[in-house]
């Protein structure tokens, strides 16, 4: 569970982001999305532990953030991964930071894990040797196998082409669904927030802060059935960002 | 093993020139390969190969401490900025003095020995370490370490995983910048209070009017930087084979 408290953060004199709160049930996912520059990016930083100066307060299962004693899993749009690392060992790094020791069972995970999301056969690959869409793989991969307290995503599609990303959206709730983190997904696409998240948070800035927050009821659904539905919805979120940019 | 084929090649060419040349010249000063090789293969055991050993060994000596103690300051300079507030202006003050002034207080307080000539490269070439190391973990770009720091890694972690490795090729080019820089200085050292070492046995030749015997030193003074050239290219291999 993700609990954060009239968060206030300021990059020098700065204010990106003010009195901001936000709520992620146990096994929720929340898609926040937002005009560029109003701070999405910051709000994950601070949930992954990487912006430790902050006001307000960030709970996670109500304990104070540390990323040395949470497990935060963490996918960003440029993947991060290390290039000097091969696909494997980029997958356990999560593991191998966390303890140090790693046990078979996690190996024979981490091969489950990257046998589904499709990498099988790759292991031995360096990252300068994958495409977009299988570094992305990797990195979703990675996020798993260190079975992580929360998981963050800041628009982890968006770099790919259509049809890959589409694939990846449904590998992702695919492996999502069997093992359901605390889930805080940042994209900029209302097609995506409406496919990948239970609730819909919209923000403003800046400074940050959140407008809304709208249940979802178009979740996991790739082949919308109460279309009229689905499109006045979508118009309510694409006026809403409008007016904010406004 | 195309690879060595592409060396005996170049190196064909090479003395195909020095022997276009030799033969214009028509002058002791530049005597012929042929001779030079058969002298090189007469006293290579019995005169050059101490003088070849040790200079080798000075070389190799001088770059491994001067990549060690280097490496270990570039990187706290680059990874801690008030390391490098205090220690940057110190390097930019005593890089631009020229150390090869330095020899005779050097030989003075470490007398004629081995440890001067160490000292000697150390302190030329350590610089070119510092400066390649502080820059290039520098520029490390900052999101390369978020997936680390969302982790709770601390320093230790990231400078195994994310700093070193990061840094390594641009140390590695540093190393080859210095190997040059270090056989020039290494030369001129071993021209006082020694009488071993590639450089003595060159000017000596030189001395001695025996342009054959100096040219065979100088081909294995060339020898011993190949060498280096190709030990730094293996561990390249080796260590940044991601790169590739």
């Amino acid at each position: 569970m993700i609990k954060v408290r009239n968060l206030g953060v300021y990059y020098d004199k700065f204010k990106a982001l003010s009195g901001l709160n936000l709520e992620v049930e146990k096994g929720g996912i929340v898609a926040v999305i937002g005009p560029s520059g109003c701070g999405k990016t910051t709000l994950l930083y601070v949930l992954a532990g990487i912006i430790n100066k902050f006001e307000g307060e960030v709970l996670i299962n109500d304990a104070p953030i540390d990323p040395r004693r949470h497990r935060i899993g963490l996918v960003l749009q440029d993947y991060g991964l290390l290039p000097w690392k091969r696909v494997f060992e980029n997958a356990l790094l999560g593991l191998k930071v966390k303890k140090k020791v790693i046990e078979k069972k996690d190996k024979e995970y981490a091969e489950y894990i990257l046998a589904r999301v499709g990498l099988s056969g790759l292991f031995k690959r360096y990252p300068g040797e994958l495409s977009g869409g299988q570094k992305q793989r990797v990195a979703i991969a990675r996020a798993f196998i260190m079975k992580p307290d929360i998981l963050l995503l800041d628009e982890p599609f968006s770099a790919l082409d259509a049809i890959t990303r589409e694939e990846m959206q449904d590998l992702f709730l695919d492996v999502w669904k069997s093992d359901s983190v605390s889930t805080v997904f940042v994209t900029h696409s209302t097609e995506e927030a409406m496919y990948l998240g239970k609730k819909i948070t919209v923000m403003t800035g800046p400074p940050g802060r959140i407008v809304t927050t709208i249940d979802n009821p178009f979740f996991g659904e790739r082949e919308v059935k109460d279309t009229e539905h689905y499109i006045s919805m979508q118009l309510k979120l694409k006026k809403l960002l409008k007016g904010i940019q406004k | 093993m195309r690879n060595s084929f592409r060396y005996v090649l170049i190196f064909l060419l090479i003395f195909v020139l020095w022997q276009a040349g030799s033969v214009a010249l028509k002058n002791p000063i530049l005597p012929s390969p042929a001779a030079v090789f058969c002298n090189l293969k007469e006293i290579f055991f019995s005169k050059i190969a101490i003088h070849a050993a040790l200079s080798l060994s000075r070389i190799a000596l001088g770059l491994a401490v001067s990549v060690l103690a280097g490496s270990i300051l570039g990187l706290l300079m680059g990874f801690y900025p008030p390391v490098d507030r205090f220690l940057s202006p110190i390097v930019y003050f005593t890089y631009p003095i020229p150390k090869i002034a330095l020899l005779p207080i050097v030989m003075i307080l470490l007398g004629l020995g081995e440890a001067s000539k160490i000292t000697i490269i150390v302190i030329i070439t350590v610089f070119q370490i510092i400066i390649t190391v502080r820059d290039s973990v520098k520029n490390i770009p900052k999101e390369m370490f978020y997936s680390l720091k969302s982790l709770g890694a601390n320093d230790a972690t990231i400078f195994k995983e994310v700093i070193l490795p990061a840094t390594m090729p641009e140390l590695l080019t540093a190393v080859r910048l210095s190997t040059g820089t270090a056989i020039s200085v290494l030369f001129f050292t071993e021209n006082f209070g020694t009488t071993h070492g590639m450089g003595y046995f060159i000017m000596d030749s030189w001395m001695r009017v025996n342009y054959i015997d100096m040219y065979s030193g100088i081909l294995v003074l060339g020898g011993i930087g190949l060498l280096i050239f190709l030990a730094v290219d293996a561990f390249d291999m080796i260590f940044c084979r991601w790169k590739r």
